[in-house]
């Protein structure tokens, strides 16, 4: 379990997280959600101890993560981040996805297995021997989360992960999501996304401002994903579909 | 107009884009749409004049590519590798600057407002903004030097509803004066503003057409979404009740009224 615990960060002048206290459960998907500027990506940087907060605790399974040294805390949780090319290390694909595991010390022998199953996993055999300068935006945003994937860390953040990829990666991805052992965080501006969490936090000002299981949405409601949830969350965040109440009155 | 007449282009021998020949029209919205690592963005280079054709030839309006490239604005989809300034209102002035144009500060906060950023990131340094606001940033440095063609690259992705509605009503109130191309992956904010529609799988151009005309199956077969208001259609008339295909919500539901 990671708690956050009375957590203030600023960046620069100001203040992106006045005051904030959550728990994010061993198993448990969690997804996030917000404006611009909220401080979901500044969460999830403190989160992965990247970012040192200016006060406040964060305590991953019961132990400070200023505690954990670099190699224990990267397998304990890896970040995804929203723009790939930040994460990069590497120049080529194959390179990318091995450089997490030999940073946290596996066996070549284990390094070379994994990194060919994850490239079939994954469907990256047409550019697995592409450098990464020459992929497309949405194949080094896949590289970056196998790259990450690979490690297998116990938590796992997905920082808007999906936003350059087309509806037939998406699906690849949300397949990981269902699949996957690991805790996970989802970062989205994509209100379907919702859909493969457990619980959803809607931050605003670094403040949470709405909470809720993800399946006590979906139960009230007709049509699960598009309905009930953008009902519950609008009430917030109003009218971001256009005409939505509209057409469901039509469709009766 | 741009025309592209049998435009190649690979990188080091990887034919990215065949023998593709597509029209762009000034005053237009045109979307390019295409599965993950189709060529979208390298044709978009390509339209800019950021990149040469290895075959074929990139017809330009009065056939001036250095002017024609002074009028280009250009929105990448990682933004903040363009950055280069100490803050917000140096890296949004800049473009208005090396234009010559006047009241600078004016500019600025014209820009601003349309693009919907609070005025105090100003004084911030770009590199501290969230990924959203970055790609607002980036997007009111172009819009401030008003360019005639727009080529924004993944303009809405990492934006919330409220600032992906601004940007649609930015793009909805330049339609008309600049050729704008997009290429974007979620349709149900800006479908309801596009001309035409270009579909790129694997390099080549699959069609391009009115929105009015674009074979939807085409474009879900391809891997690509399609807009919200074409997949109830589907399931309306899956359901036996005959609507048209229509792209955007008010549309349907003016069919359905009918």
């Amino acid at each position: 379990m990671i708690e956050v615990d009375s957590l203030k960060v600023m960046r620069g002048d100001r203040v992106i997280i006045p005051d904030l206290s959550l728990s994010w459960n061993r198993g448990e998907k969690l997804v996030l959600v917000g404006p611009n500027g909220a401080g979901k990506t500044t969460l999830a940087l403190v989160l992965s101890g990247i970012l040192k907060p200016d006060s406040g605790s964060i305590l991953i399974d019961s132990k400070p993560v200023s505690d954990y040294d670099l190699i224990s805390l990267r397998k304990k949780i890896g970040i995804i981040f929203q723009n790939p090319e930040t994460q990069f290390v590497t120049t080529d694909v194959k390179r990318e996805i091995a450089f997490g595991l030999s940073n946290i010390k596996q066996d070549r022998e284990i390094i070379l297995k994994r990194v060919n199953s994850i490239i079939e996993k994954f469907d990256l055999e047409r550019i697995s021997g592409h450098y990464i300068s020459e992929l497309s935006g949405g194949e080094k945003q896949l590289v970056a989360i196998a790259s990450i994937y690979a490690m297998s860390p116990d938590y796992l953040i997905f920082d808007e992960v999906t936003s350059f990829l087309d509806r037939k990666s998406r699906e690849k991805i949300y397949r990981l999501w269902e699949e996957c052992s690991s805790s996970l965080l989802i970062i989205t501006q994509n209100f379907e996304e919702i859909e493969w969490g457990d619980r959803v936090i809607l931050l605003e000002d670094g403040k949470v401002s709405f909470e809720s299981g993800v399946h006590s949405l979906l139960e009230r409601n007709i049509i699960p994903t598009q309905k009930g949830l953008f009902e519950n969350l609008l009430e917030k965040s109003k009218d971001a579909i256009p005409n939505f109440n509209e057409i469901l009155e039509i469709l009766g | 107009m741009i025309l592209l007449k049998n435009v190649s282009f690979g990188y080091d021998g990887n034919l990215v884009l065949k023998n593709c020949s597509v029209g762009f029209e000034s005053g237009e919205v045109h979307l390019i749409i295409g599965p993950t690592g189709a060529g979208k963005t390298t044709l978009a280079m390509l339209i800019a004049h950021l990149l040469k054709p290895d075959k074929g030839k990139i017809v330009f309006p009065r056939g001036n590519i250095q002017d024609i490239r002074k009028e280009m604005g250009f929105l990448f989809q990682f933004p903040e590798d363009l950055f280069f300034n100490d803050t917000v209102y140096e890296e949004i002035a800049y473009g208005a600057k090396k234009h010559h144009l006047k009241d600078i500060e004016e500019l600025v906060s014209r820009v601003l407002l349309m693009v919907g950023l609070d005025s105090n990131l100003l004084t911030v340094s770009p590199f501290e903004l969230s990924e959203g606001e970055k790609r607002l940033a980036a997007l009111a440095s172009i819009l401030v030097w008003e360019p005639s063609w727009l080529i924004l690259d993944e303009p809405f992705s990492g934006l919330d509803w409220r600032a992906r509605k601004r940007v649609v009503k930015t793009i909805d109130r330049l339609k008309g004066k600049v050729g704008i191309i997009l290429i974007a992956h979620h349709l149900d904010d800006i479908i309801g503003y596009v001309n035409q529609v270009t579909l790129v799988v694997n390099g080549e151009i699959a069609f391009t057409s009115p929105l009015g005309e674009v074979g939807w199956g085409l474009v879900s077969s391809a891997g690509c979404d399609i807009p919200y208001a074409i997949r109830i259609a589907k399931k309306l008339r899956a359901n036996g009740i005959k609507v048209p295909l229509e792209a955007t919500i008010p549309g349907l539901i003016e069919a359905l009224k009918e």
